[in-house]
């Protein structure tokens, strides 16, 4: 319940403000609204008009390049023509400056050719003179060579036989010393040996034909010498 | 006292182990001479040292003082007999061994006991060991050698 109490001129005027604002606010919106639309056809309508001036450009490009195309291939075909005529005539020329040119060079040949083969005659023989004679500087040198090698070949084979003949000499001596010790050592092992076999033959004898008087005897002359020589 | 008699019996190192082993048994057994047959059938060396011995102890008349006295005596004496090593090529009789032992105790100043020892390979002679330890090589092997090697050149020829 509203009291009127409260109702004062105040009050009122903020109720009008109110009212005025919240109008005020919806229409601005309202305003900005339609104004927003209006940008958005206005945007629409421009991008149509641009494709469709592109569209016209593109035509329009495609029709001048299909022309330029044309033209050109009817400039080449016609330069075709040209050259084929241009290439005719350079290669009789061409043909014509060879054989003029063969001539000539036959001519010069024929020349040089004379001239270079008694050059190459005099090289030639020159070549055989100097070959002629390092072969003799070869051989005289070779022989020169030769009998100085069969000198130091046969001093050395004649020394080498000389030390051989030597060394023969030496190592038959060596030998004969060798042999001569060992069939010295055999004959003395073979005299010792005959010597053990008649010495242990000779024990053998001597005790067997030894008896008890003789053993007496013996012992008896043993402590007497030992006597005399002063061990007992 | 005088024990050269019984020191004449001993000839030879076996006879004086026997002489020594009889005088230590007789100490042993108080002198009596129950063993006598023992003794005698044993050897006739012991028999006639027994025999030697008893007649001496018989004159003691049961004077077991004396007796023992005697005993040790003889003992002491055999011990100390000086022994004479010789080697002979064959092993000596009693006739022998007699033969040696009269020529020492005829030729040598004092009493000896012959050592001795058996080696055929001498031949003959002996080969003598002094109590001083000289040696002397008497041996018929030793002549043959020397003769052997003085001679050699002459055998072989």
């Amino acid at each position: 319940m509203i009291n009127l109490s409260e109702i004062t001129p105040i009050n009122i005027f903020f109720a009008w403000l109110s009212l005025v604002s919240i109008t005020l606010f919806l229409w601005i919106t309202f305003t900005l609204k339609r104004t927003h639309q209006k940008i958005k056809d206005i945007k629409e309508l421009e991008e149509k008009k641009w494709k469709d001036l592109e569209d016209s450009a593109q035509r329009d490009y495609q029709e001048i390049i299909s022309a330029a195309n044309k033209k050109a291939q009817e400039i080449i075909l016609r330069s075709t023509e040209i050259r084929q005529e241009s290439l005719t005539s350079l290669q009789d020329s061409v043909n014509e400056l060879m054989k003029a040119q063969n001539e000539a060079i036959k001519e010069i040949s024929s020349a040089v050719s004379d001239k270079y083969e008694k050059l190459a005659s005099q090289i030639n023989e020159d070549n055989i003179k100097l070959l002629i004679n390092i072969y003799k500087d070869i051989e005289s040198s070779a022989k020169l060579d030769f009998a100085k090698y069969r000198q130091i070949i046969q001093k050395q084979t004649f020394e080498a036989e000389k030390i051989a003949e030597q060394r023969i000499k030496e190592e038959y001596e060596k030998l004969e010393i060798e042999i001569r010790e060992a069939r010295g050592k055999r004959l003395e092992e073979l005299k010792t040996n005959i010597n053990n076999i008649i010495l242990n033959i000779s024990k053998d004898v001597i005790s067997k034909s030894l008896d008890i008087s003789d053993h007496e005897e013996l012992i008896i002359d043993a402590l007497e010498k030992a006597k005399k020589e002063e061990i007992l | 006292m005088d024990n050269s008699s019984i020191l004449k019996l001993i000839r030879t190192t076996e006879e004086k182990e026997e002489s020594i082993s009889l005088i230590k048994s007789l100490l042993e057994n108080n002198y009596k001479n129950r063993l006598t047959a023992e003794f005698e059938s044993s050897s006739p060396f012991l028999g006639n040292l027994w025999n030697y011995i008893s007649s001496k102890i018989t004159k003691f008349e049961g004077n077991r003082l004396e007796i023992e006295k005697y005993l040790n005596s003889v003992l002491v004496k055999i011990q100390d007999q000086k022994t004479l090593k010789i080697t002979l090529a064959i092993k000596p009789s009693g006739k022998l061994v007699d033969t040696i032992t009269n020529w020492a105790q005829k030729n040598l100043s004092e009493e000896i006991i012959f050592d001795i020892e058996v080696d055929p390979r001498i031949i003959g002679g002996a080969i003598i060991i002094s109590n001083k330890g000289e040696f002397a090589d008497f041996s018929l092997l030793k002549k043959i050698d020397n003769i052997f090697s003085s001679k050699k050149a002459e055998i072989l020829q």
